[in-house]
C-alpha cells in the first residue's frame, strides 16, 4: 500500500501579493482537528509567500501552551504534538503569533508556559488588528 | 459583490453547511458572484456520494450538488482533510488502493493553496464553522 503522503501544502506554488494574511484561531488544540487545520492553512499561506500572521483568542489560546510532549499521552487525533507545529510556525515565516490577553487570563493560564514566539496582546487592539489585515480566515 | 464561502461542518452534524447553503442561494439570488466554495475540515463529508438520509428528509449533498452545477459553481474540497475523513475520486481510490471512491461530481479534490487563492481573488470570505 501506499505511503499516505497527501498533505495539502505540497502542490501549493507562489503568488505574488501585497496582501496580509490573518489566521484566527479560537478553538483549543485538542479535542477537535480544526485547531490543526487551521495551522496547516497558515503554513500554506506562508509557502506561497504571503504574509501570514495569526491571533489566538478565546479557546484558541490553548494552542500557544507549550506542551510537546502531548503526543505521549495519546492527546492528539493525528498522533503528531500540537505545539511542535506552534514552535515551527517562525520557520515557515508565519509570525507574529498573538495572544489575547483575556482569553488567556480568563482561563487563568500562566504566561510563562506559552510558546517563545506568543506575543501578548491586549484585547481593545484586537479589532484593530481584525482591521488592519486585508485578509482574515477564521477558525 | 465577489463572495468565496468556506464551509468547516459535516451535514446533518452540524447546522453550519446548511446555514451555509442558504447563505450560498441568498448570494446568488441577490446576483452576486460566488468565486468559490471550499469544503475544509469536516466540511468535506458534503461532498460524499454516499450519505444515505430518509427520503422525506432534506438531502445536503444532492442539494449542494444541484446548486454547483445550476450556478457552475467552482467547488473545492480540500484532499488533505478529504483523504482523511474517507472522501476520495476515482485517482486517489486507485492511488491508495481504496475498493471505492465516493466525491460526488461538481466537487474537485485540491489543497489549501485553493482556499489562498479564494482569499486573494473574492471581495468577502465568509466562514461557516462548526458549533463545537
Amino acid at each position: 500500500m501506499n505511503q499516505a503522503t497527501h498533505n495539502s501544502t505540497d502542490a501549493v506554488s507562489p503568488v505574488s501579493t501585497t496582501k496580509r494574511l490573518l489566521v484566527v484561531c479560537r478553538t483549543a488544540p485538542y479535542g477537535s482537528s480544526l485547531a490543526r487545520e487551521s495551522l496547516e492553512t497558515a503554513l500554506a499561506a506562508g509557502a506561497m509567500g504571503i504574509n501570514v500572521a495569526m491571533l489566538f483568542i478565546d479557546e484558541g489560546v490553548w494552542q500557544l501552551i507549550d506542551n510537546r510532549d502531548a503526543h505521549h499521552k495519546g492527546h492528539t487525533e493525528t498522533g503528531k504534538s500540537h505545539s511542535a507545529t506552534i514552535s515551527a510556525l517562525p520557520i515557515y515565516d508565519v509570525g507574529p503569533l498573538l495572544a489575547d490577553k483575556e482569553s488567556l487570563s480568563q482561563r487563568g493560564i500562566d504566561l510563562g508556559r506559552l510558546a517563545d514566539d506568543a506575543e501578548i496582546i491586549e484585547t481593545v487592539q484586537v479589532i484593530n488588528i481584525l482591521n488592519s489585515y486585508e485578509i482574515v480566515l477564521s477558525f | 459583490m465577489k463572495f468565496s464561502i468556506i464551509i468547516l461542518g459535516a451535514p446533518y452534524t452540524d447546522e453550519a453547511a446548511e446555514t451555509a447553503f442558504r447563505f450560498a442561494q441568498a448570494t446568488l439570488k441577490k446576483d452576486h458572484e460566488i468565486y468559490r466554495l471550499f469544503f475544509y475540515h469536516d466540511g468535506v463529508h458534503n461532498a460524499s456520494s454516499l450519505m444515505t438520509l430518509p427520503q422525506d428528509e432534506v438531502q445536503p449533498t444532492s442539494r449542494w450538488q444541484q446548486l454547483i452545477e445550476e450556478h457552475q459553481l467552482d467547488a473545492v474540497v480540500c484532499i488533505a482533510s478529504a483523504l482523511r475523513r474517507g472522501i476520495l475520486n476515482k485517482g486517489e481510490a486507485r492511488r491508495f488502493s481504496k475498493p471505492a471512491d465516493n466525491l460526488l461530481a461538481g466537487f474537485k479534490l485540491a489543497g489549501l493553496g485553493e482556499l489562498v487563492d479564494a482569499a486573494l481573488q473574492s471581495d468577502k470570505l465568509i466562514t461557516f464553522g462548526p458549533c463545537s
